[in-house]
């Protein structure tokens, strides 16, 4: 039976910036993970903050069993997360949800803004490790938005921020090639948008993964649900369960 | 020592434990396959139906409150005929008592969903969601008015042999009056209490937090209030009580039970955690052990002054 396990934390990093990595060791999760897959975390109890929250796997070093999970603090739920150490116990629900498509045919392009980072981390690994042709494009406002550099610079990275003082100047979107990709991204949707609009009208398929406030992450409660376009017209899809990456074509963007 | 006994007779249903999982908090059963034995429960009660399969309301439908969490799902339901030719056959292999909770736009739907499913052998009860806030507009549901509460219920007591419970609001001025119209209505039991009509804005944009603007507050802020409706309740009708609101401990179920529920229904807890069902019965278990009470059936209602 799959359930909320209690995991030590056997390491933290602050980013500064209000970013933080905490690392857990657990092989039966390591074995499995996928990038695209999160976790439901209880950051409360039932009487405060009762609510669990969705975080990506960020990276894994399955030779160790350690997985990684990197988070923004922008609330109450963050804020408690942040101030557990090494040695405390948190309890943890996942892998749950689907995975990044990779294609093996066509070139892989990583699409990452801000926090959007976190599945592209070992994604980039496991693309390396196979072999498969992929480069990652990484935007933030400036530097400091910007974590994961020494782990990115083994892989074919591109950092781009707006301000300009790292890496190229401007927005992802204008540094995008055109052709016919795989593209997978992860951050604000609307960034996301406008990668899918970049590729709408190419050969390119471009994969999206969604954000969505979560109850249980289990399926059950439908709290999770946005407008998806299926075979039977427009439904109200859960982001927890047939998601969180759908194909960019099937998502309703104004929503 | 022996093992208390949970069972609990609720009309013609016997319940081996008094722990049933609500409805619209646990899907539709097969989702949390992988995550309990559903045989281990008392009951389970399906998400909210609709004659017709319906899509619900646009994102954010979930708010976390103090205490608790606020949502308008709008019963977003996959509609009678998949219900019967999917969900259905998915139970044949579990026994837990099933009951299907039944929504309506207007009284003849109800009426349309259970002359669809009465013959279904499978279906233990249905229970008649009189109280989801979130669908009319304004979140004005039947269960607010004693006379449409009555004529839904009569209109459905005719068609099926299964029992009926009457779900109902507890956002109403004299529960009393309803729970009794309820009860002339023909209804088996009464589920009390579904989500109290609530709100929050986001203060910046000056939006409403879910789209929906009103939505139901559930979890252990309502506990209190749930239980006072219970125990009120319990002194007015004669038929059975389903109690719930708020419940995630052995504490929690022992206190319905005493203020007169029969069996009680877990809700958020499960959306929380999905084993927090069973983890509820355990402790049921050993907390009657340790309070040397027998027979969980010999305390409903048994409150000493
Ligand atoms: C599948 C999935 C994976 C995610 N992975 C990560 C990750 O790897 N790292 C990370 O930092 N964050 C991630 N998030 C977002 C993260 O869950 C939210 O930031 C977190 O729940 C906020 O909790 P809080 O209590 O701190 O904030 P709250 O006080 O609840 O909210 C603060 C702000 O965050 C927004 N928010 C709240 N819940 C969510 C949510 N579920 N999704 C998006 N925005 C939300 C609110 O609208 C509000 O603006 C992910 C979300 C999803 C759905
Ligand atoms: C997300 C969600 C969906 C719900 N859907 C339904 C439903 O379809 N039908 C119904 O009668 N009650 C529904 N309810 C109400 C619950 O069954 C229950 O009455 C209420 O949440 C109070 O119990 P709790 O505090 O244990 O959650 C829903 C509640 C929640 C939180
Ligand atoms: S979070 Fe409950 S169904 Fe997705």
């Amino acid at each position: 039976m799959r359930k909320y396990r209690k995991l030590k934390i056997t390491d933290k990093k602050r980013w500064g910036n209000n970013y933080l990595s905490l690392f857990f060791e657990d092989k039966e999760i390591t074995d499995k993970v996928f990038p695209g897959n999160f976790f439901m975390i209880k950051v409360g109890n039932f009487y405060k903050n009762i609510l669990p929250r969705p975080f990506s796997i960020a990276r894994v070093f399955p030779e160790k069993s350690v997985f990684e999970i990197f988070f923004q603090v922008v609330g109450d739920g963050t804020k408690i997360l942040s101030e557990y150490n090494e040695g405390d116990e948190v309890e943890i629900l996942g892998p749950v949800g689907n995975r990044f498509p990779v294609n093996n045919d066509k070139k892989n392009i990583l699409v990452a803004g801000g926090r959007g980072i976190s599945p592209f981390l070992y994604l980039s690994k496991i693309l390396k490790s196979e072999n498969i042709d992929f480069t990652l494009f990484y935007g933030g406002k400036s530097e400091k938005d910007l974590m994961f550099k020494d782990y990115l610079s083994e892989f074919d990275t591109i950092f781009i921020t707006e301000t300009g003082d790292f890496g190229q100047k401007g927005l992802i979107t204008e540094y995008l090639p055109e052709g016919d990709f795989n593209i997978m991204t992860c951050g604000p949707d609307i960034m996301m948008k406008k990668v899918y609009e970049f590729y709408e009208n190419s050969d390119s398929s471009v994969f999206v993964s969604l954000e969505e406030r979560m109850g249980c992450g289990t399926g059950i409660c439908y709290g999770c649900a946005k407008k998806i376009i299926t075979p039977e017209g427009v439904k109200m899809v859960r982001i927890c369960q047939e998601g969180p990456v759908f194909d960019g074509g099937k998502v309703v963007w104004d929503e | 020592m022996s093992k208390p006994d949970l069972s609990v007779k609720f009309g013609k249903l016997k319940f081996k434990n008094p722990v049933i999982l609500a409805s619209g908090t646990a899907g539709y059963g097969y989702e949390l396959e992988n995550y309990i034995d559903l045989n281990e429960l008392g009951g389970f009660i399906t998400k909210g139906i609709y004659f017709n399969p319906r899509s619900g309301n646009p994102s954010p439908r979930i708010y976390e409150t103090p205490c608790g969490m606020l949502n308008a799902i709008g019963l977003q339901g996959i509609g009678v005929k998949r219900f019967k030719s999917e969900i259905l056959p998915f139970w044949k292999k579990y026994k837990t008592i099933l009951g299907v909770n039944v929504a309506g736009e207007d009284e003849d739907e109800y009426k349309r969903v259970v002359e669809y499913l009465k013959d279904e052998k499978r279906i233990d009860f249905f229970e008649i969601n009189l109280s989801c806030p979130n669908v009319h507009a304004g979140g004005k549901s039947p269960s607010w008015e004693p006379e449409t509460t009555y004529k839904i219920i009569k209109s459905i007591k005719n068609i099926s042999d299964k029992p009926i419970i009457a779900k109902l609001s507890p956002s109403v001025t004299y529960i009393e009056e309803i729970g009794e119209s309820a009860e002339k209505g023909g209804a088996d039991g009464i589920s009390l209490v579904n989500t109290f009509v609530g709100m929050a804005i986001d203060i910046k944009s000056r939006k409403a937090r879910i789209s929906n603007v009103l939505g139901g507050v559930s979890g252990p802020a309502i506990k209190p209030m749930a239980l006072a409706l219970v125990y009120k309740l319990h002194k007015t009708v004669k038929i059975p009580i389903m109690g719930l609101g708020g419940i995630n401990s052995a504490e929690d179920v022992l206190e319905f039970i005493i203020a007169g529920a029969s069996v009680v229904q877990i809700g958020t807890a499960s959306i929380i955690d999905p084993a927090a069902s069973i983890k509820i019965i355990k402790s049921v278990e050993k907390e009657m052990v340790e309070l040397n009470y027998k027979k969980i059936e010999k305390l409903i209602g048994k409150m000493e002054k």
